[in-house]
């Protein structure tokens, strides 16, 4: 610790802490603009001078560290530094230009708020102001004002430090320096609304914002963005009712100040017309508006009925849902439809999913402190920079700050490469196989005896040797793990459960190298489903259906009983709905979502939903579903961490909370059930799981899916960031930054195949086929084909068979 | 001094100018080259870091730090270090590294040579200004040389020492000649200058450490090891020590580099080596330090003795030692004006003083220049100059300030005719 | 610098005026991994400024093309490398003519008629500074110090040095280059090259090691 004295006060801080830091500790706050406490020090705009004892000149206080026994003096205390202060100011007014009336920084302004507090009353420059043309689109997102830059480099750390995104940068030099991206090439990034909030003046700004409202005509409402599993923590903006706009909040624990794109512009949903905001009834083949409680009775007659033939009533969703809303759907489905047909995963699932949900809640797993300190990463059946963008982040963070060692396992290497990312290229499908090579590498007393016995099997090692693995690279890269023993942290993405044995593989790997696991997944309320035990074979906490004592303690809270027997999962469900009296789609679009599906053929179809989506105009009865950020709750990240959701502004038209849509029909069905945030909030807490150790998972099967002569390529196949999703509707700026379609090879596939960069392709299988322009990559394996889950209007859907969960392919050049 | 009396250089550094083909390697050899290299490959490097020391050599590419305290600042623990030569010369009025290396290229490889030993050093940079196209033609044709001579490449000199040169061209910024935008350069970025601390001495060229020293410092090393520090004392003063070329330019019959003891008289160099300023006007001013001179000199300071203190006490910086003379008919404002334009061109837009401040002083001397200028700005520019003033990244800022401030200072009557004339009087 | 201007890359080079340029030949890439290996391990970034002067040997400027070629050798983004070549004045926008005339105008040369040289040239080539002539043999630019003060006023030719020039000297010698003629030899002995080989020493391929 070090002691130094500010403005003639006394403090105490760590080593290493600069003086504008330390500052701030006492509320003392010195002006700057190119200082950020997350990006690099940089001392460029000059603003910050203060004076230190003993120095013969000013010194900046953002690149200043403190040292025994210093005597700062800011702006309150020294006359010196005022001046120096009010100089700097006055050089930046030089070329900034009167822009304020219409520019859209005011009233947020670090310049205007500095300059009003700090600088001088009038300017003495008389001469011309250098000009730009203004503003310029960088991106259909982001406008870019140079006149009004003051060139402290914010926008550029992030692009480069942060994001690993050096699109634009400094060009020119001298009064002419200018943020300028190359040629025509826009700012793509997933991140780059960022360099929005943090640019202290007008020069980078939105265009979805643009003239849209004044900072003080917006009530901000600090909530969790649900779009991915990250968890961010935002401000959502709104002026008379409307959401205008959300900005990123400081959570140090999660996504410090950052927003991905995708979080940051995809609010237009909740106010597109296309929004479904009534009730609607299927009569006479075509839906229309009713009341709710019209809507409610006809539901309520069909559940009755059903339920008295004694016929399966499913139940599928929630992995969209908030924390309250899955818990009450997991309980409405037992004690108000009887069933244990739930199943939140509209995507591929798998078995193994069943004990890694189980030890989840009860499990002390990793959290974004693990991956800070972590020595060693391993992301396996992850696209982080897709599917959780600030996890992306967060590894990158690593590996700079520490030279963390991120591991990619899998058939496609992702963005990760750029921060020095190594891979172990695998199969599609074949994960397992990988984790077992390096298990196997890693050896020895490094193991312990169940895992060693589980990767010693010859099942195991012929799965390896299928599979085609690098045993080389694999003993590299089992170093790399075992020299971060104790400080490793496995990510496994959702995507995993799409090869057999690679979660509990994974799993048990995190254990046996004295690290921690993180299981991943998509949708933001992947986790909190799983917490909620929206799973056949699952009940909330993490208990079991097939255990009795589970049961009971459910039963006990609920006051009802528990189905005793195993549900069907949706696979199950949907292969099966024909023999479905009644089914429950709660935020779920089987039809887009789940592989090979192309009709919910139920007899009966109840939706909870925003919009029609394709399986939801194929409904008979659709609930109007309140957004995110029209109503409260809490929503569970990946970390296993709960965080606030509020409510910005009121539910459109006639739309409910889930859980008011669910305490309505069980009361339509003379149930007594929990309806507030607080009585469910009761049961959840009186539920909730005590932490413990991780235990090993059991490891089933590891028999990779593999392909045929004719279709002999591994289809990969999973959602970009930005696509044609449901939930990016209305925000045309955003997803005209999405791509294309587009198909992935690898250069020896391409060339056998005689196609090149930009050549179209076929892709099919005995479900389907899509053709898009082939993209050649050496970040691909061998015999693998990668297709964007759903590009323009292309959806890789049609290349599965049902609830398949890796597909294989046959590929060829079209011309 | 007698003005009868021819004057003679002290020439030291440039003893070989006048004799035609020591820029090649037998000329070199045969006036006494690599000696000293020989000599100090028998001695331990602190040996010779001491020598440095203790003969007193200060840096001549401007701050004067000493040389030897520099090289000691590398730390023993940490290789590979770099010797990196700053031949990046671009201060208007300054010339003498560009001749240094013209006419005597081993001495300055040989300089080179015995501070990479000093610090175990094993490969040399030498980073030359993209346009000194036949500099750097006379270079490579030395390396060449040396390599061929053995005093290059593996087991120089036979010492089982090995070292390599590495030449690398700038590409147009005066900026690049501060030491770490100069690094900049060289690792293939935009020539900014760098945060310090860390230092060069410890994190310097890819991230080692780094002794970067100017053309002419170099030079000085070879004499210091033939000839002893007590020697190099005996010449100069008692805090600048040895020689110094002097780049005499302007208004002056013989432009020239003249190289004299420390110490001599401002009216030496002029009158004396320069024959006097050009066609027998009178002299109005004339800067001790080139462009960078804090304060331009009027004609009452031609007895100034030019070493660092006796300079900066009279209020201005030695710097490079290039002396820039203006006869009585120029004119002061549009003087200032070029040289400020030379920094706001130079200047690198990291910092706001020096970015928008240089800005805002061209403008205004421009302005001032076509008759526009305002009574009240003869206050307010010097002020301008003064919010520059050690508030910017780098010392670039503060030299940008020195024309505008001195010519206000001692020709503000000549601002002021410009106002009442609403133009130029001076025909230059 | 004049009064309120400032050069605004949205506006200049190749944005506004494309340029066509042949592909870069093979003895490029070739000669890049020379280069780069002139450098440490991993320090490949410091054949930045070497590759520009390649691509400008090439293309006499550095273009688009050449930069994006660069970007993908070294392991930039096209902004990052974009920054660099925009940062340093030798680096040009523009296809360069065969002779490039730059002329000092700081105050020694200025006092020994620099000005005057620049204003006859412009005027009798009929262009400005930064400009090239229409047949593409001359671009003339004024520039800042070239440290050869005792020779002022200088004309460089492909940065080659005419020292104590005279304005008629200056005038018929830059006429006779538009002329197609070979230039003399500059001061210092040597005739300049042309711009594509000034540009191919500048890159380093021609040194020692």
């Amino acid at each position: 610790m070090v002691k130094l004295t500010i403005d003639g006060r006394e403090l105490e801080v760590p080593a290493g802490t600069l003086v504008i830091r330390a500052a701030e500790q006492l509320g003392i706050y010195i002006p700057r603009f190119c200082d950020h406490p997350l990006l690099d020090p940089l001392g460029a705009c000059r603003q910050c001078l203060v004076e230190i004892e003993g120095q013969r000149k000013q010194l900046t206080a953002c690149t200043t560290t403190v040292s025994e026994g210093m005597v700062v003096s800011t702006q309150a205390a020294s006359q010196a530094a005022r001046d120096a202060q009010e100089s700097v100011l006055e050089f930046l007014l030089v070329n900034h230009p009167l822009d304020c009336p219409m520019c859209d920084k005011g009233g947020e302004c670090p310049l205007q708020d500095q300059t009003l507090k700090y600088g001088p009353g009038e300017s003495r420059y008389v001469d011309a102001k250098r000009r730009f043309t203004k503003p310029i689109p960088i991106s259909p997102l982001i406008n870019l004002d140079r006149e009004r830059c003051v060139l402290c480099a914010r926008c550029t750390r992030f692009s480069s430090q942060i994001a690993g995104d050096p699109l634009i940068e400094f060009f020119e030099r001298g009064a002419s320096e200018q943020v300028a991206v190359f040629e025509e090439e826009p700012f793509s990034s997933a991140f780059s609304g960022n360099v929005t909030q943090i640019c202290p003046v007008g020069a980078l700004t939105t265009s979805t914002f643009r003239f849209r409202a004044r900072p003080f005509d917006m009530t901000t409402t600090r909530s969790t963005c649900t779009r991915c599993a990250s968890g961010c923590a935002i401000g959502v903006q709104a002026r008379r009712g409307e959401l205008v706009r959300i900005l990123a909040a400081v959570d140090l624990d999660v996504n410090d100040e950052w927003l991905c794109d995708k979080g940051r512009f995809g609010h237009a949903y909740v106010a597109t017309p296309e929004r479904v905001t009534q009730p609607l009834v299927r009569k006479g083949g075509e839906l229309v508006e009713t009341s709710w409680s019209e809507a409610l009775e006809v539901v309520a007659s069909r559940v009755r009925a059903a339920r008295e033939a004694g016929a399966r009533i499913g139940v599928l969703g929630g992995e969209q849902l908030l924390d309250e809303d899955a818990y009450a759907l997991s309980r409405f489905a037992r004690t108000v439809l009887g069933t244990n047909d739930v199943d939140a995963r509209v995507r591929v699932g798998a078995d193994d999913e069943e004990h890694l949900f189980q030890a989840l809640p009860k499990t002390i797993t990793a959290t974004n402190q693990d991956i800070d300190a972590a020595r060693a990463v391993l992301v396996v059946g992850l696209d982080a920079h897709e599917e959780s963008p600030i996890v992306f982040l967060r590894l990158r963070k690593a590996g700079r700050r520490l030279g963390t060692r991120v591991v990619e396992v899998g058939p496609m290497r992702t963005a990760l490469e750029k921060s020095s990312g190594e891979w172990l290229a695998t199969p599609a499908g074949a994960e397992s196989a990988a984790l077992i090579a390096l298990a196997c590498a890693i050896g020895g007393e490094g193991l312990d005896a169940e895992l060693r016995a589980i990767v010693d099997d010859p099942e195991a090692i012929s799965a390896v040797e299928r599979a085609g693995i690098d045993t080389a690279e694999a003993a590299r890269l089992a170093e790399v793990l075992e020299e971060a023993r104790g400080s490793v942290v496995v990510l496994a993405g959702e995507r995993l459960a799409g090869s057999p044995g690679a979660l509990p593989l994974a799993w048990n790997l995190a254990r046996a190298l004295g690290g921690k696991f993180g299981w991943v997944p998509r949708r933001g309320g992947a986790r909190g489903a799983v917490d909620a035990g929206l799973h056949p074979a699952l009940l909330p906490g993490g208990r079991s259906v097939r255990w009795a004592p589970h049961r009971e303690e459910v039963e006990q809270v609920w006051g009802s009983p528990v189905p005793e027997a195993v549900g069907r999962d949706a696979r199950a469900i949907l292969e099966n709905a024909a023999e479905t009296a009644v089914l429950f789609l709660f935020g779920a679009d089987p039809v887009r979502d789940f592989p090979g599906i192309t009709s919910t053929s139920a007899q009966f179809v109840v939706a909870c939903d925003m919009f029609l989506t394709a399986s939801v105009s194929q409904a008979d009865v659709v609930l109007p579903a309140a957004a995110g950020t029209e109503r409260a709750g809490t929503a569970t990240n990946w970390e296993g961490r709960r965080r606030a959701v509020r409510a910005a502004t009121s539910p459109a038209g006639a739309s409910q909370a889930d859980i008011e849509v669910l305490a309505a029909l069980a009361a339509e069905l003379g149930h007594d059930f929990p309806g507030t945030l607080e009585d469910l909030g009761e049961e959840m807490r009186a539920l909730a799981a005590e932490p413990v150790e991780a235990k090993l998972l059991e490891v089933s099967s590891v028999a990779a899916p593999h392909g045929d002569a004719e279709r002999s390529f591994g289809l990969l196949s999973y959602p970009m960031l930005i696509d044609s999703g449901t939930l990016t509707a209305g925000a045309d700026a955003l997803t005209s930054t999405g791509e294309a379609p587009y198909v992935v090879l690898s250069y020896a596939d391409a060339s056998s195949r005689g196609i090149a960069d930009g050549t179209t392709v076929r892709v099919a299988s005995a479900a389907g086929e899509v053709r898009a322009p082939a993209r050649i990559s050496k970040n691909l394996a061998p015999g693998v084909v990668f297709v964007p889950a759903r590009q323009g209007d292309v959806n890789a859907g049609v290349l599965f068979d049902a609830g398949e969960s890796v597909g294989f392919v046959h590929v060829e050049a079209v011309e | 001094m007698s003005p009868d009396a021819p004057l003679q250089q002290t020439r030291v550094l440039t003893a070989r100018w006048e004799t035609p083909g020591a820029d090649r390697l037998p000329g070199y050899l045969a006036t006494g080259g690599y000696a000293a290299l020989k000599k100090a490959l028998a001695m331990t490097p602190d040996d010779i870091i001491g020598m440095v020391k203790e003969a007193g050599l200060r840096g001549r590419g401007g701050a004067g730090f000493p040389t030897g305290l520099k090289w000691s600042f590398i730390p023993k623990d940490r290789r590979p270090s770099y010797i990196v030569c700053n031949a990046d010369e671009g201060e208007p009025g300054t010339f003498k590294d560009r001749e240094l290396i013209e006419r005597d290229p081993h001495q300055l490889i040989e300089g080179m040579a015995i501070a990479a030993y000093a610090i175990g050093c094993t490969e040399m940079y030498v980073f030359m200004r993209g346009e000194f196209s036949y500099p750097a033609r006379v270079m490579e044709r030395a390396i060449a040389e040396a390599y061929e001579g053995g005093f290059l490449g593996k087991n120089i000199c036979g010492s089982g020492y090995d070292l390599d040169f590495v030449i690398h061209r700038g590409a147009g910024a005066y900026i690049c000649g501060e030491e770490t935008a100069l690094l900049e350069a060289i690792e293939g970025r935009r020539g900014q200058p760098r945060l310090r601390p860390p230092f060069p001495a410890t994190h310097g060229l890819f991230a080692s450490p780094t002794v970067v020293n100017n053309v002419e410092t170099f030079t000085c090393v070879p004499h210091i090891v033939n000839n002893g520090p007590d020697w190099f004392k005996t010449l100069g003063t008692e805090k600048s020590a040895g020689t110094k070329i002097f780049s005499i330019s302007g208004d002056v019959e013989r432009p020239g580099n003249y190289e004299v003891p420390f110490g001599t008289s401002a009216r030496d160099l002029i009158e004396g080596f320069a024959g006097g300023v050009k066609g027998g006007k009178r002299l109005k001013a004339f800067t001790p330090g080139g462009a960078s001179s804090t304060a331009i000199f009027g004609a009452d300071k031609l007895d100034v003795a030019l070493d660092w203190e006796s300079v900066q006490a009279a209020g201005s910086l030695l710097g490079t030692g290039a002396v820039i003379v203006f006869a009585e008919d120029v004119c002061m404002v549009r003087t200032a004006l070029r040289f400020t334009q030379f920094y706001a061109h130079e200047s690198c837009g990291k910092c706001t003083p020096c970015r928008e401040g240089t800005y805002w002083l061209v403008n205004a001397l421009q302005r001032f220049e076509d008759g526009g200028g305002r009574e009240e700005e003869l206050e307010i520019l010097p002020r301008v100059a003064g919010n520059i003033l050690g508030r910017t990244f780098c010392a670039l800022g503060d030299f940008a300030t020195a024309p505008v401030a001195s010519t206000v200072d001692l020709f503000a009557d000549e601002y002021r005719a410009h106002i009442e004339k609403k133009g130029c009087p001076f025909e230059r | 610098m004049t009064q309120g201007s400032c050069r605004d890359t949205s506006e200049m080079g190749p944005r506004r005026n494309p340029v066509a340029v042949p592909p870069l030949s093979d003895e490029f890439y070739e000669n890049a991994k020379k280069l780069i290996a002139r450098y440490p391990q991993g320090r490949a970034r410091s054949a930045l400024l070497p590759l520009l002067y390649l691509v400008q040997s090439e293309h006499g400027f550095v273009s688009p093309e050449g930069q994006r070629a660069i970007a993908e050798i070294l392991g930039l983004s096209h902004a990052e490398v974009a920054a660099v070549s925009t940062f340093y004045t030798m680096f040009k926008r523009t296809p360069q003519g065969k002779w490039l005339i730059s002329v000092c105008t700081q105050p020694a040369c200025s006092l020994a008629g620099a000005k005057e040289i620049v204003a006859r040239l412009q005027e009798r080539l009929g262009i400005a500074n930064g400009e090239t002539t229409d047949n593409g043999m001359i671009s003339l630019e004024e520039v800042e110090c070239l440290c050869v003060c005792d020779g002022a006023p200088v004309v460089a030719v492909n940065y080659e040095n005419y020292e104590k020039i005279a304005v008629e000297e200056a005038v018929d010698l830059v006429v006779r280059l538009m002329q197609g003629e070979a230039p003399p030899p500059a001061s210092r002995g040597d005739v300049p090259p042309d711009f594509a080989a000034v540009n191919r020493r500048m890159s380093g391929l021609e040194a020692p090691r």
